[in-house]
């Protein structure tokens, strides 16, 4: 595969030459993913060098195991995205990063801000996404928000929210459920 | 997680309320837990959260506008893989080894006389290959000629199963090797020739890539590592495959 033709591939086709040990193609995938990638884990780790190395680790995985990603489940993308999520969220849940985010949450209110959509504002893409999540429920949305970059539990939401825990859960689903409608009908994820 | 030999499990209102906090990773381990057994067992529950991972992707790209992947990360990535072997050969590449037993029972013949034991890997750097026909096919060409006069040099004729020489391979002692096309014909741009490196037992070896080179190579540096008997090459679909689509173009046996 030229360059070229590297630049043009899709997602899938540079995970296949990854699984055919192109490193080319997985410094094509980092180049179009990595930089999105380092900012979900520094989003929910605060801390740059453990969101390098979280970074780093996702994407040796995929060299060593690309096998693992499987086309039919979803994107590339979302693959490497849940593989750094996960991860995070169990560094963060360490003893020892724990105790960090305590301190970082003493600094930021447990409350839902537009935190996330003034971040998307500049994008085409990110520009969809901002006005599906603006279709969500508030309650949804800050059920979401601090599950997945705050890297809390439901369980832990529940209690940040004060609301039931069986409320937070069902909010949840039924909001990213609600998000993934909105965007394909947006064309975008499809 | 998904076993094909578990039972199907019918839908559990309940367990079906925590998909969501489990796509993002908000469950305790125990419940973390359950999930993934009903997961291992009910398709739908499984594709709903295939489904709620993608809208996660999507929350995901907020921060995508202010971040660019930093240099520094990918450094040390490619540190990690050059320093390791090539990633394992993929459900599908062990698969192939039935389809090209018949190719390397010929092959072995020649193989038996003197296997090449390097190391213990195949290593595949397509990054490396890449860079030196990014600076020419000419300086890949002129290491080619280099290479076939340094001591130890082996060099190995890549034939079709009813032809003359295509290409040649020179192999050195410290698995650095060249490859030169001399007569392979340039194939259509969404084709590609890809280079395999046999392993394991010569009767049922195992291909694994070596380099996609491209439609038009004119040569190629690339090393080897490991019990490779042989090598092999065939025309696939760019941008390359993980395992062999058909017989080989044209091979030869490293002796």
């Amino acid at each position: 595969m030229t360059e070229i033709e590297r630049r043009d591939a899709s997602d899938a086709d540079l995970g296949r030459a990854v699984s055919a040990g192109d490193e080319a193609a997985l410094a094509e995938l980092y180049r179009r993913h990595g930089g999105a990638c380092f900012a979900l884990a520094r989003r929910v780790l605060a801390d740059r060098v453990l969101a390098e190395e979280i970074v780093q680790e996702v994407f040796l995985r995929l060299w060593r195991a690309a096998d693992r990603f499987d086309p039919e489940r979803g994107s590339l993308r979302s693959f490497l995205f849940a593989q750094v999520h996960g991860r995070s969220v169990d560094l963060l849940r360490s003893e020892t990063a724990r105790r960090a985010r305590e301190a970082r949450d003493a600094f930021r209110s447990p409350t839902v801000d537009d935190d996330l959509e003034r971040a998307v504002a500049d994008l085409t893409e990110a520009e969809i996404v901002r006005r599906t999540v603006g279709s969500l429920s508030d309650g949804e949305r800050a059920a979401i928000e601090l599950a997945y970059f705050g890297g809390h539990t439901y369980r832990e939401v529940a209690v940040l929210l004060g609301e039931p825990e069986g409320t937070v859960k069902s909010r949840i689903r039924s909001g990213l459920l609600r998000l993934r409608a909105a965007l394909i009908e947006a064309g975008v994820g499809e | 997680m998904n076993d094909p030999l578990k039972e199907p499990m019918a839908n559990d209102p309940e367990l079906d309320s925590l998909l969501g906090a489990y796509a993002l990773d908000a469950l305790e381990p125990d419940e973390r837990a359950r999930v993934e057994e009903y997961l291992a067992r009910n398709a739908r529950a499984r594709n709903e959260v295939d489904e709620m991972r993608e809208s996660a992707a999507a929350l995901a790209l907020a921060p995508a506008g202010t971040e660019a992947a930093p240099p520094a990360v990918w450094d040390r990535i490619a540190g990690e893989i050059a320093r390791e072997p090539a990633p394992a050969a993929s459900f599908e590449a062990r698969r192939a080894r039935l389809k090209w037993t018949p190719v390397v029972g010929i092959l072995s013949v020649a193989a038996a006389v003197a296997l090449l034991v390097l190391a213990l890997d195949v290593v595949s750097l397509h990054g490396r290959l890449h860079n030196a026909t990014r600076s020419g096919d000419a300086s890949a060409s002129a290491a080619f000629d280099h290479a076939r006069s340094e001591t130890g040099a082996r060099q190995v004729a890549m034939m079709p199963p009813h032809g003359g020489e295509v290409a040649r391979v020179v192999l050195l002692p410290d698995g650095h090797a060249f490859l030169k096309n001399d007569d392979m014909p340039k194939l259509a741009a969404n084709q590609t020739y890809q280079l395999w490196a046999l392993t394991g037992d010569p009767s049922h070896p195992t291909p694994i890539s070596a380099g996609v080179l491209g439609s038009n190579p004119q040569a190629a540096a690339f090393r080897l590592a490991g019990d490779v008997h042989a090598l092999a090459l065939t025309v696939e679909q760019a941008p390359g495959v993980v395992a062999p689509s058909g017989p080989p173009y044209a091979s030869g046996a490293l002796s």
